[in-house]
């Protein structure tokens, strides 16, 4: 009966289990959740009263994966002035050139990074500072490169351009032994440039990552910032110009308000 | 609630009552004092966040405001030596010119923010310790002011060799003096680069000068200082604004609002203060500011590298 049963039916059998396990919901196919599931808002908008943005991120990940959100900003050429001691006074003495260098590089996790890349992460994946930074500097010499490396880190977290945020990632069961939900608030620095940045959902297991979704967050000027940036960019001169004209009305007029006879 | 401004030149949001803050305690020091803020704002800003040649460019605008105001006044009181005033506007556009091109190259050489903190360094320390030893002086009943003044009697210096010698003499009727033009064109050129470089407006280099080199009457040489000033910072703003796009006009729009109301608190308690004490305690916050710059360039750095023309 056996024998018959897989003679006449084993093929066409094992294909109808395969393709029912494709189409059943929830599973690695088609209509898996995972990926980003709220991402809000999609565009920061840097307005007059712009002290920072916040974007609200829930995701969904394999139960038990620990996760990682990244915002990637455009890679850029940079050009630094590197201090040294000139007559006993520092000063800069060299310029340095970095390239695809990340202008942004903002960092939430729901584990420490170390633990989580403990099982040698791939290069797409790896999440710590050298690793995206790797190759922006030429150089031979390795000791110069880390302590410039090290130092261009430095300054970009003094200007919290780079931040790294562990444990910030909350993970809460979504279906007991099947997925979870991550969620994070993502918080962006006042100094954020305008531009569009790169943002990243990984998910790491056994220190192993892997990429889960990818998409894009636009940061633009609106309004009044928008208005002023362009006008001092694009025609300086009269920008220039309406800045003196404004500035002596205004102080012409507070003079009067105060019966002001003026400083110096 | 948010107090917090977005400056697009400066790219930085800062708290708005901060800046009004240190636009108003400068210009209460300002109108305590009678002499000019930026020497004090520029660095304040610095050291608050704003990119040295913004902080610089938006200072030289919002000056402009201030010495608007004050020339106006003083014109109507009849204090202005416009003759005397123009020659110094033309050293001042020449020596302004000057420096925003030195400006655009130290940018580029990326010793902006260097040379904008020696020369710093240097004018604070000349200034405060010029200020301190004569609070001294005065509180010790021998004003520095008589000393100088006695020695100016001295004969002949090679100054006054010189002032006396130099062709194309030109007569001064308000100011009551009569020298060559060459003089004070020279010294509006000196203080138009220093005002470029520093973002201010030059008033408490301008009026040491005027008093001192120049033997201008102090009545005349407030508003004589002011025209001049107002025409060297139209003329700085407008060309960083064309060539460096430093000009950050909000930020200096709310500069000018702090500073504009701080001078007149300033000015009505100082008629209840006695000067010599206010005068010692601004030459201490002087060369607090000093000493703190020049600890700057003496420590070293948190950082090694620092980005080029302090963006």
């Amino acid at each position: 009966m056996n024998r018959y049963m897989l003679k006449g039916f084993g093929y066409p059998f094992l294909i109808g289990i395969f393709i029912s396990f494709l189409l059943v919901p929830g599973v690695y196919g088609e209509h898996s959740p995972i990926g980003l599931d709220v991402v809000q808002p999609h565009t920061i908008r840097i307005g007059s009263f712009f002290s920072g943005g916040k974007v609200t991120v829930r995701a969904v990940v394999p139960y038990g994966d620990q996760v990682a959100l990244r915002i990637i900003g455009p890679r850029e050429e940079l050009a630094l002035m590197r201090k040294g001691r000139v007559g006993g006074l520092w000063m800069n003495v060299q310029q340095i050139h970095f390239k695809n260098l990340p202008k942004v590089y903002l960092l939430w996790t729901s584990e420490k990074v170390a633990a989580m890349e403990r099982g040698g992460a791939a290069k797409a994946t790896q999440l710590n500072y050298l690793s995206i930074l790797s190759g922006s500097l030429e150089t031979n010499n390795q000791e110069e490169e880390s302590l410039l490396l090290n130092e261009l880190i430095k300054l970009k977290e003094a200007d919290h351009l780079y931040q790294i945020f562990e444990g910030t990632v909350r993970i809460k069961p979504l279906e007991q032994g099947v997925w979870d939900q991550a969620d994070a608030i993502l918080e962006l620095p006042p100094k954020i440039y305008p531009g569009s940045y790169g943002l990243e959902l990984l998910a790491f297991k056994e220190g192993k990552g892997r990429l889960v979704h990818s998409s894009t967050l636009e940061v633009k000027l609106v309004g009044f910032p928008a208005l002023i940036s362009g006008l001092a960019l694009q025609k300086g001169l009269w920008y220039g110009i309406l800045a003196v004209l404004i500035a002596m009305i205004s102080g012409l007029l507070i003079g009067i308000v105060f019966s002001s006879k003026g400083g110096h | 609630m948010n107090f917090s401004i977005y400056l697009p030149i400066a790219a930085n949001s800062v708290n708005v009552f901060l800046l009004l803050g240190l636009g108003g305690l400068v210009g209460f020091l300002s109108g305590l004092f009678g002499v000019g803020g930026g020497f004090l704002l520029t660095p304040l800003l610095i050291m608050f966040g704003i990119p040295p040649t913004v902080a610089a460019a938006s200072d030289s605008n919002q000056i402009v405001a201030a010495s608007a105001s004050g020339t106006y006044a003083h014109y109507r009181l009849g204090n202005v030596d416009f003759k005397m005033g123009i020659v110094l506007l033309i050293g001042g556009v020449i020596g302004g010119t000057l420096g925003v091109q030195l400006v655009k190259i130290l940018r580029a050489t990326g010793n902006a923010d260097f040379v904008i903190k020696i020369t710093y360094v240097a004018m604070l320390g000349i200034i405060g310790g010029y200020m301190f030893m004569e609070s001294l002086q005065s509180m010790k009943k021998a004003p520095l002011a008589e000393e100088l003044s006695a020695s100016v009697q001295k004969p002949p210096s090679f100054y006054a060799r010189l002032i006396t010698g130099l062709p194309f003499k030109m007569n001064f009727e308000k100011s009551g003096i009569h020298i060559s033009f060459i003089i004070p064109l020279l010294l509006g050129t000196l203080v138009g680069v220093l005002a470029a470089i520093m973002g201010v407006g030059g008033g408490f280099i301008m009026v040491p000068i005027m008093v001192y080199m120049l033997r201008m009457p102090m009545h005349v040489v407030v508003g004589t200082s002011l025209f001049q000033i107002f025409f060297t910072c139209v003329n700085v703003t407008i060309m960083q604004a064309t060539f460096n796009h430093t000009v950050d006009f909000i930020l200096a729009l709310i500069l000018l609002v702090g500073s504009s109301c701080g001078a007149q608190i300033g000015a009505r308690i100082s008629k209840r203060l006695k000067g010599d004490q206010i005068k010692i305690l601004l030459a201490v916050i002087i060369l607090v500011v000093m000493i703190q710059m020049l600890l700057g360039l003496v420590l070293s750095p948190k950082l090694l590298l620092s980005y080029k023309g302090g963006h």
